[in-house]
């Protein structure tokens, strides 16, 4: 096998330090009559250098007799003129020592010999050959590992980026959260092509026929912090533009731009500068191509899972008015979504239960519709039958809930969202932290509302007085650590205003 | 970190000492402790401890997500700071 890395030096040496070579004294030795083992370097003009050549066999078979060889003039005589042959030859020196030489062979290059002197006289000719065919193996062998080593060398930076882009596609894939996604892209990017900066511009197609396609900055990473997110690009302008309209991938020294293509093109990915100042690679545009075909899939899923969240709300928001038209709401219902949502965020919800509360509180009222208009609208107080029918509102209302797949975590939210902190609630009698904490803050923002907005039976009442109930009942109905959250959203949101005003 | 035995902090500290040379010679990587692990010849779980251990002290960055954990050298991207200007 031909090494085409390494040279005739460094090959050699690679065979000179195999252990077979020093092995392949004990087999022959005893039959070829104990003779002097030497290797050398191909022969030069040197012969202080073969003598040198020579000497280094020691280190091999650690032979005194290579410390006072007599024959290294005769045998750089013989090796000079039949260097070139690639067959093994015996001859003998002035004085009747029988030589035996085999070229060390690199492809078609001789690139030393293994020689035994001193043979003794009437080796088989067989042994010769047998020996001759033993070192072509451990040749063959170490061409092979050579081989190996070269390809390994190749395959391995692949097989490394490769893997990094496996590990980014888990890492962007791991959110359906968009700005989260192409945030995380974008310094992925940045740290795999080992670049000072990366940019992401998605595609924005307005509706409407005069409105311009622009390219929007979605993410920069390493820009210098006056340069603005959200920037719009025209299509055709600038490099980003014109990678945008061509789809064509621009490679230069210090950038990559490159488009996010999936039926049309969905935006640009640029990175700048080289870390190490050294030129941006075509090397360096495959790792991105194939980052950019991961993040295409990763955007897109992102999108789609976007718009069905808006369609999602969309259809809650307007069961809510259709809802919301059933009683008199003397304060828009968005105030208490606000306040419910703010809550969450002082409660360190994550966007799942965030997203899961409020869904709730717009569908909080579900289970009117199930209920007349003469018990809601009642200004007197209800009778015991009455009462049991509100009473089984939010059971009614999570059955309702339950049949969107998508709104399966919203059901515990409505279910408990009348059980009380201390146990007396219904329709569980649920206690404290058992009782989701989406049920807890919905709790607390039912009463606010209910005292707020008044009920037919019982008149509206002032902030002040919300805010005294609701302290009031922390720790028997409400959970205290709720109440105190809400206490810093009523003081801190300005929902006094919001409550004459609107949101 | 973690108490260690005294045979298992040498190795722990060979492990650790593979890793940076690693991620010293691919700083563009981003990989998993089985990719680590995988690529510098060392056990699994040694490995998710060392890397643990180089995150702690601040050589490698890791990038946690619910389903897995990556490393990575720490990014040094700082704005303005080594990004040449562009000619005006």
């Amino acid at each position: 096998m031909k090494s085409s890395v390494l040279n005739d030096r460094d090959f050699f040496e690679c065979v000179r330090r195999n252990e077979s070579l020093r092995r392949l004294r004990d087999s022959f030795d005893t039959l070829a009559g104990n003779p002097v083992w030497w290797v050398s370097f191909k022969v030069t003009d040197n012969v202080h250098a073969f003598r040198v050549s020579l000497e280094s066999s020691y280190e091999i078979w650690s032979d005194p007799r290579l410390k006072k060889f007599r024959h290294a003039p005769q045998l750089y005589a013989v090796l000079r003129r039949h260097g070139k042959d690639p067959k093994p030859h015996l001859f003998r020196t002035p004085g009747g020592t029988l030589h035996y030489c085999v070229p060390i062979r690199s492809g078609e290059r001789t690139v030393g010999f293994l020689g035994l002197s001193d043979v003794r006289k009437g080796v088989s000719e067989s042994l010769l050959r047998l020996l001759a065919e033993n070192l072509g193996l451990v040749v063959e062998v170490c061409a092979k590992g050579e081989e190996l080593k070269r390809l390994s060398a190749t395959i391995r930076p692949r097989a490394i980026a490769l893997s990094t882009v496996h590990t980014v596609h888990r890492i962007i894939n791991s959110t359906l959260n968009l700005d989260e996604l192409i945030s995380r892209l974008a310094h992925l990017t940045a740290q795999v092509l080992r670049a000072n900066r990366c940019s992401i511009h998605l595609v924005e197609r307005p509706h409407g026929r005069r409105a311009r396609v622009t390219l929007v900055c979605k993410a920069l990473v390493g820009f210098p912090k006056h340069r603005q997110s959200n920037r719009r690009i025209p299509m055709g302008a600038g490099v980003e533009g014109l990678v945008a309209k061509t789809a064509r991938t621009v490679l230069r020294r210090k950038f990559i731009c490159l488009p996010l293509i999936d039926e049309d093109v969905m935006g640009v990915m640029t990175v700048l500068y080289k870390k190490d100042g050294r030129e941006f690679t075509h090397f360096d545009q495959e790792i991105l191509t194939t980052l950019a075909e991961e993040a295409v899939i990763a955007i897109k899923n992102a999108q789609l899972y976007e718009e069905q969240k808006r369609v999602t709300l969309g259809t809650i928001q307007s069961l809510a008015v259709i809802l919301g038209t059933r009683v008199n709401n003397v304060v828009a219902p968005e105030v208490f979504l606000r306040v419910a949502l703010k809550m969450a965020q002082e409660l360190h919800l994550s966007d799942e239960d965030t997203q899961a509360l409020h869904y709730a509180t717009l569908l909080k009222d579900t289970a009117r519709v199930g209920i007349p208009d003469e018990i809601l609208k009642k200004p007197t107080r209800l009778t015991g039958e009455e009462y049991q029918l509100l009473r089984d509102h939010p059971i009614k209302g999570a059955k309702i809930v339950q049949s969107f797949e998508s709104l399966k975590p919203v059901v515990p939210i409505i279910l408990y969202s009348r059980e009380k902190f201390d146990g007396t609630g219904y329709p569980e009698g649920l206690k404290g932290e058992g009782i989701p904490v989406g049920a807890r803050i919905l709790s607390v923002i039912n009463a606010f509302e209910a005292i707020i907005t008044g009920r037919p039976y019982r008149d509206r009442s002032s902030l002040e007085d919300a805010m005294t109930e609701i302290h009031k009942n922390s720790g028997t109905q409400f959970d205290p650590r709720v109440v105190e959250a809400f206490d810093r959203v009523i003081k801190r949101e300005g929902v006094e205003r919001l409550l004459r005003h609107g949101p | 970190m973690a108490p260690e035995t005294k045979g298992g902090s040498a190795s722990r500290a060979r492990i650790r000492r593979k890793i940076m040379s690693f991620f010293t010679e691919n700083q563009g990587s981003i990989d998993t402790p089985r990719g680590v692990a995988t690529w510098i010849s060392e056990p699994l779980a040694a490995v998710r401890l060392a890397l643990e251990d180089l995150v702690r002290t601040g050589s490698l960055k890791a990038h946690r997500t619910s389903s897995t954990v990556a490393y990575s050298c720490p990014s040094d991207v700082r704005p303005s700071a080594r990004a040449p200007r562009r000619k005006k």
